[in-house]
């Protein structure tokens, strides 16, 4: 009746631990969805970075696209030029505007392929570095837990073999037992 | 060695360390008795304070020899340099263990062995033995922690 009632109580403490553990594990849990959740924010940055950039892009191809519209108006308008002329400077001029756009256009595409790729690295090694301390310290923690455990439940199951087969043997078996050890001391020559 | 020695009738009767102490203080009485002044001391010591089976086999001796004192140092000193088998057990022996302890150590090991008995529940079972100055841990517990290793 004892013995039962110390397993009982021995298997109580034992769902303690277990519950005690769980929510350890929860909180380490909570505590890495956190961090997720900054990775994403991080993410959500970078495109919007990207976006503007974009939006950017679009505005001065239009600002560009305005500006040579009017010039052509303002020389088309003007007195002071013939036709022929004002045709060469119009084409010149449209070369030009073409030139300088395809370079802007260029550039700012090469400046958004750039902070692209900057923030994409930022990002990606923050993530990754992230990412490993995530993992290390998961392992560190799980590697804990396991050892705890195993100590604990290894400590527990030594006290019940102990006590269950301390009070489990009979006085007859225990003489055997004495007995049989005297003989093995013999044989190994300590009597 | 029944036949050269005299006192081997008593030194069988000792079994444990027990036993060992109480003759010890038994001779030590006796002695003592012999330099008292007044008379008759001896042999109301040896009737008194000396246990029945011992006294009557020390009476035998004694009466015949006329150096009391020497052949009671003899007897003191093969008392004590009877050699000890410590031994722990998991349970308080009932009487019968010990004899059955007692006999397989007078016939395994001979004569001039003393057992002193330990009691100790944490070693579950079997024994831990010393002797001689060598010690073996041949109990349940010792083999439980071995093959949880």
């Amino acid at each position: 009746m004892t013995n039962l009632a110390f397993i009982y109580i021995l298997l109580f403490l034992i769902s303690c631990f277990g519950i005690y553990k769980y929510f350890c594990l929860r909180s380490v849990y909570l505590s890495l969805k956190a961090k997720e959740n900054k990775l994403k924010d991080a993410d959500y940055v970078r495109r919007r970075a990207e976006k503007i950039l974009e939006n950017a892009k679009n505005k001065y191809e239009q600002v560009i696209e305005e500006s040579y519209k009017k010039a052509q108006v303002i020389i088309k308008d003007a007195k002071v030029f013939n036709d022929d002329t004002k045709q060469q400077v119009l084409a010149e001029l449209g070369k030009s505007i073409q030139t300088i756009t395809a370079e802007i256009k260029q550039e700012t595409l090469e400046e958004v392929e750039v902070q692209k790729q900057a923030t994409q690295r930022l990002v990606e090694s923050d993530y990754d570095q992230v990412k490993v301390d995530v993992e290390r310290y998961k392992k560190e923690q799980f590697a804990a837990i396991d050892k705890q455990v195993a100590d604990k439940v290894a400590m527990l199951v030594n006290q019940i073999t102990k006590e269950v087969l301390g009070h489990g043997i009979a006085i007859k078996d225990q003489e055997e037992l004495v007995i049989k050890s005297l003989e093995n001391a013999r044989k190994q020559s300590i009597l | 060695m029944q036949e050269n020695n005299p006192f081997s009738n008593i030194v069988s009767q000792i079994q444990s360390r027990d036993d060992q102490n109480l003759l010890l203080d038994e001779l030590s009485a006796l002695k003592n008795s012999l330099f008292q002044i007044k008379q008759n001391t001896f042999d109301q010591v040896l009737t008194t304070k000396v246990r029945q089976k011992i006294s009557a086999e020390l009476e035998k001796i004694l009466t015949a020899s006329s150096d009391r004192a020497g052949l009671l140092d003899q007897l003191t000193k093969q008392v004590q340099d009877l050699k000890t088998l410590d031994l722990t057990l998991s349970f308080e022996p009932t009487v019968e263990t010990r004899q059955k302890i007692f006999t397989w150590v007078k016939t395994n090991m001979g004569e001039g062995v003393v057992i002193n008995l330990k009691f100790d529940p944490t070693i579950i079972g079997g024994a831990q033995i010393a002797f001689n100055g060598k010690y073996v841990d041949l109990s349940l517990k010792k083999i439980i922690d071995t093959i949880k290793r």
